[in-house]
């Protein structure tokens, strides 16, 4: 039966791994090159059915937020299916170096997001009909409070944070924190306490592996 | 402020890894059509932003007259509109706009 991957950790982490994952099925490991990957067995039951894949996708990251209280992890997408062990065995050989590399440097550190967006006015709420200016000079206007929003976040957080990085995305901005997995709380708390713009919202979140810390390869 | 869930990124090189469920075009007979027009939509909406985001950059940077920002803050306008038309009529909410890049990410992102 093809297998399913969840993640790649250190072989050395001493963590407990959860019993059962996606389809309720055994989580096994395949260890090598000094790490270790996850994987249970997949039916692909959810392929096509909407339903089953967002419950295999919530049961997924339970498995993987349950190995990340614990330790560091580089995860995969899901659904990653694979045909064999052997199969995993080769990747790990292929990317051993990468995967050693990236855990030691991510560390303890774990990833908090905070999504800065301005919600649009709803069509018309201002009473008038919007010029083609007024527009551009909206959006030009919200993508500078949202950024400037992002510096006082950074510099408010500063000392919790081992780096950060920001994306500008259609739905606001995208900010993401590595902090080492005992400052999560403080983070949240001083997150949730700082003062925004009017019609700005912030939403946090995490913590969540620290995919946008890895270098792409 | 509050908590929530998050999409969540993560890295794979695998050749047999495969894309998010959602991310698929359905291609049941029923619904090809949506499937279809939510491809199409994503890529009209990247084109939208693309020029929406040049347009901010053409007027930070004081190369537009007053008319030419008019102009094209207008037609962006309509555009936005347009697309936001065509989800209702199929059945999708501008937020489902998007494509699973695989490892390069999501399109609209």
């Amino acid at each position: 039966m093809p297998l399913l991957a969840y993640c790649i950790l250190k072989d050395d982490a001493g963590i407990e791994i959860p019993a059962t994952g996606v389809e309720n099925s055994p989580i096994a490991t395949v260890e090598g090159q000094g790490l270790r990957c996850l994987v249970s067995e997949y039916a692909h039951k959810s392929a096509t059915d909407t339903f089953a894949a967002k419950t295999s996708a919530l049961a997924f990251n339970r498995v993987l937020q349950d190995i990340l209280r614990q330790a560091g992890l580089i995860p995969f997408r899901f659904p990653t299916i694979l045909d064999s062990r052997a199969e995993i065995l080769n990747h790990l050989r292929e990317r051993a170096d990468y995967y050693r590399q990236a855990l030691d440097r991510l560390g303890d550190g774990v990833q908090m997001e905070v999504r800065l967006a301005i919600p649009e006015e709803p069509k018309g709420a201002s009473g008038r009909e919007l010029s083609g200016a007024d527009y551009l000079h909206r959006r030009q206007a919200a993508r500078r409070t949202l950024a400037q929003t992002g510096e006082r976040m950074r510099d408010r957080l500063s000392a919790l944070i081992r780096d950060w990085r920001q994306r500008d995305t259609p739905a606001g901005l995208r900010c993401y924190a590595l902090v080492a997995r005992s400052q999560v709380p403080g983070f949240l708390s001083l997150a949730r306490e700082m003062q925004i713009p009017p019609q700005t919202t912030a939403r946090v979140s995490g913590p969540w592996p620290a995919t946008e810390f890895m270098e792409n390869q | 402020m509050s908590k929530g869930d998050s999409a969540q990124s993560s890295i794979s090189g695998l050749p047999n890894s495969t894309g998010a469920v959602a991310g698929r075009i359905d291609c049941n007979p029923e619904t090809i059509e949506q499937g279809l027009a939510k491809l199409v939509l994503s890529l009209i909406e990247l084109l939208r932003q693309l020029l929406e985001r040049q347009a901010i950059r053409r007027m930070e940077g004081g190369t537009l007259t007053e008319v030419q920002v008019e102009e094209m803050g207008k037609s962006l306008m309509i555009l936005e509109t347009k697309i936001r038309e065509l989800c209702d009529h199929f059945g999708l909410k501008p937020s489902e706009l998007n494509l699973d890049l695989g490892p390069l990410g999501n399109l609209l992102e």
